[in-house]
This record gives structure tokens, sequence and C-alpha cells, in this order.
């Protein structure tokens, strides 16, 4: 018996164990993957906030670039720049380099007391007299794991969850395909990040090239494929011919699912915390998920260790989980949510005209609300549905 | 449903989205349970293109 099961060995997941272990639980990481870190599936961008707030000093090993700020290019092409300290007011980030990133969190909770269990698959999950019994394969053998409480941090498949009675199933309209080349590409600026946008370069969500020092970059896409007219990777090597970068220099290709529903109804349950891409924690604006999973994954990870060693495991005694995420990332999720169904409506034009606007205006600050605000006060009523939400 | 497992890269997004919980990922297989009723969603939303309903 275990006192918490982490299903998952990503950020979140990982994060969940660290802090989980701390506590002195009895805590096991499985994931059915066989290295922790690989594959990337990810643009590989976290905020520095993020990092501050779980209490992680930024390491050489695991840092590919720091971020100073960003390009947007609107679907007429009009760019809008941001960058230095003005509009960074210590808001930096960084490009990961997620593989070494994902080892080290793993080496962290190991420390702590975690127990890693690569190349194992759950294949089901019930409920037994006040734990969890899971079934779980390796390779061909099939056998049992209980757990006290389980922490489901099974990314966007996000199967455990429903498999314990929690609904958590996307729509297609709520998830984005995402594909990318890591590559042999030299930005222009490698300190910036560059968004792409238009109906035609990325339907239903944006493309980007995120350099990871002078000569790599991940060069990527999301798209909604109700609204598209072709595959992802079909629409990332259009990608490559707009900005001039070369296929032949693909060193790596992710493909995967991002999820922008923005949160799951409920994130817990008897024996049960649901964290990150799982619970939908992904921004569903930008669809970063690193973040806001290691901050739902620490919330989660510090609750489960103490209540499950306390045996108060039921739903009412891990309510606390999800007061706790919605205090730190709700508000800004919410608002994200509603600012993505707002620009997603809008027309390749539209979206122009607000680029013109943030272009005149300059961005005030590499936030959400520090690109719009200046478009919010020149046209109050074109937006006024932002304003709203303010 | 037929997943060409030569296209596929285990990324999970049918899993996601699949309303009846019947896809289960390991590092090797794809495995579909017998609660698939072949409705099709995974293969609007299959990144490759890699699933095929009838």
């Amino acid at each position: 018996m275990y006192d918490v099961v982490i299903v998952g060995g990503g950020p979140s997941g990982l994060v969940s164990g660290m802090f989980s272990a701390e506590t002195g639980a009895n805590t096991l990481i499985v994931d059915r993957k066989v290295e922790i870190g690989t594959p990337v599936r990810c643009a590989e961008g976290v905020g520095r906030d993020p990092l501050e707030r779980i209490g992680i000093k930024p390491k050489e090993r695991w840092i590919a670039s720091k971020i100073e700020g960003i390009r947007l290019v609107s679907p007429g092409g009009i760019e809008i720049t941001a960058k230095g300290s003005k509009v960074l007011k210590g808001k930096a980030g960084y490009v990961l380099e997620r593989k070494e990133f994902e080892k080290y969190l793993a080496e962290m909770a190991i420390r702590n007391g975690a127990e890693i269990r690569l190349r194992t698959t759950v294949l089901g999950a019930k409920r037994e007299n006040g734990f969890v019994n899971l079934k779980m394969k390796c390779g061909g053998r099939v056998y049992y794991e209980k757990a006290r409480i389980v922490i489901a941090a099974d990314g966007i498949e996000s199967r455990i969850a429903r498999e314990l009675g929690l609904p958590t199933t996307l729509k297609l309209k709520d998830t984005e395909s995402g594909a990318q080349y890591e590559m042999y590409f030299e930005a222009e600026d490698p300190s910036l990040l560059y968004f792409y946008f238009g109906s035609e370069i990325a339907p239903g969500g944006y493309a980007w090239i995120f350099p990871k020092g002078e000569s790599t970059a991940n060069v990527g896409i999301g798209i909604l494929q109700v609204l598209s007219k072709g595959r992802v990777l079909d629409y990332l090597d259009k990608f490559l011919e707009l900005i001039g970068a070369d296929k032949r220099k693909v060193i790596e290709i992710n493909v995967g699912g991002i999820p922008v529903s923005g949160p799951i109804e409920r994130s817990y349950s008897d024996n049960l915390l649901v964290v990150g891409d799982a619970a939908r924690h992904t921004d569903p604006l930008t669809g970063g998920g690193i973040g806001n999973g290691m901050i739902s994954g620490m919330i989660a990870g510090k609750i489960a260790g103490v209540k499950s060693q306390e045996r108060k495991t039921s739903s009412k005694d891990l309510k606390e989980y999800e007061d706790k995420w919605k205090s730190e990332i709700g508000k800004t999720l919410e608002r994200n949510l509603k600012i993505k169904e707002f620009l997603l409506e809008l027309k390749d034009e539209e979206l122009d005209a607000i680029a013109k606007v943030i272009k005149k205006k300059g961005i005030e600050e590499l936030s959400v609300m520090g690109i719009l605000a200046p478009v919010i006060r020149e046209h109050p009523r074109l937006l006024f549905r932002i304003k709203d939400l303010l | 449903m037929k997943i060409d497992l030569e296209e596929c890269v285990r990324c999970g997004t049918c899993s996601g989205v699949c309303p009846q919980n019947a896809i289960i990922l390991t590092e090797f297989e794809v495995l579909v349970t017998e609660r698939c009723n072949d409705c099709g969603i995974c293969e609007k939303v299959c990144p490759l293109g890699a699933i095929e309903v009838p």
C-alpha cells in the first residue's frame, strides 16, 4: 500500500511527487514511457514566476535560452515587438531543455523519497474500502498496487480521473492539435518568442518560434482541427515556408494535443486529485501547461501527502485542493478562457485592426492584459466584451 | 476503429477526447477496449491522421 500514487511523470506529476514525498508520505510515480522527459510534445516555454512559486532555482543544465521579449505577427503581417526590462517588469521566462528539466524534477522527487516506475501503464482504477486498487501493466506483466490517494497527472489523456468517476472528456472544439519541429534555425533575434496568427496560418490557434539559443528553435503550430482544412503537419510545413525555414534541418518532431477547455468542473473526489493537463489547467489562451501544472502539482502533492498519512482521504477532506488551486491560478484561467473565446470569433481583418492599435500604442507589459489594455482604452466599444472581464 | 501504428506516436490526444474512455496507451501499444462504439471523434482529432473509423 502506498500513501500516494501519481499516474504520469510529466512536470505536474513529478512536482506532485516532490511535495508528496517531502511530507513523509510513501509516494510512487508511474509513467508509461521508457524515459522521463521524452517525448517533449511542448514548446518548452515557462515563466519565471511558477518556478519561483514552487521554489526551483534556474539551472544552466535545463535552460536553453532566456526570454527577453516577444514578437506578435498579425494575419496581415503587422509585426509588434516588445523587448527589454521596460516591458518585462521582472516577468521574464525561459525556453527549457525539457528533457533535462524533467529529469531534474525527477531527481528532486527521488531525493525527497519518491519512487519512480517507468514503462508502467495503469490499465484501470477501482475504489475499495477507502483506497484505490490500480491495475498496472509493465511489459507483459499485469499486477495490482494500492493507493490511499491517487494523483491523476496523465496529461491530455486524463483517463484515470474518468476511471474514478470525474468527467474530463475533451470536446473537439476544446482540443488543439499541435505539431512542432525542433530544428536548426537562426532566428532574427534569439531572445524573442515569436507568435503568428491568422486563419490561413493556424486556424483557431497560432504558430510559434521559440528559439533555443543562436541556431536552434522550436518551430510549431497549434490548430483547432474542426476549423482546419488539413492535418497539422501540413500547416506546419506551410509555416516553415512562410518563415523561410528549411525542413531538411529538422532534428526532432513533436506531436500532441493541447486542452483549451478551461479547468474541469471538479478536480477532486474520494481518494483522487487531478492535476495539470489532466485537470485541463493548461492556459486556454496560450496553450501553456507547464507553469500551471507545476503549481497545481505542488498543491496536490502537499495535500495528498499530509491527508493520506492522516487517513483523511474522502472527497470532503480533499476539497481544500480545489480551493487552493482556484485561488492561485483560477482567475487567470477563467479570464483567458473568455479572451480566447472572444478572439476565436474575430476575422483576420479584425485581428489586423487590433494589431495596428497595439503597434501604435505599444505593449505596456509582457502579459495578456499588458498587451490588450491599450486596445481597450482606444476602442472600448470594439472590445466591450473584454472590458467586461476586467 | 483502426489505428495505423506506423503513423501513431502515442501522443494520447485520441484518448483525451474519447467519450467512452476506451483508448489506453502503453509505451508500445494502443489498446482499444470493447467500450469503443466507433463514434469517430478520435479520427477527427488525431494530429497524424493515423486513425480510421469505418
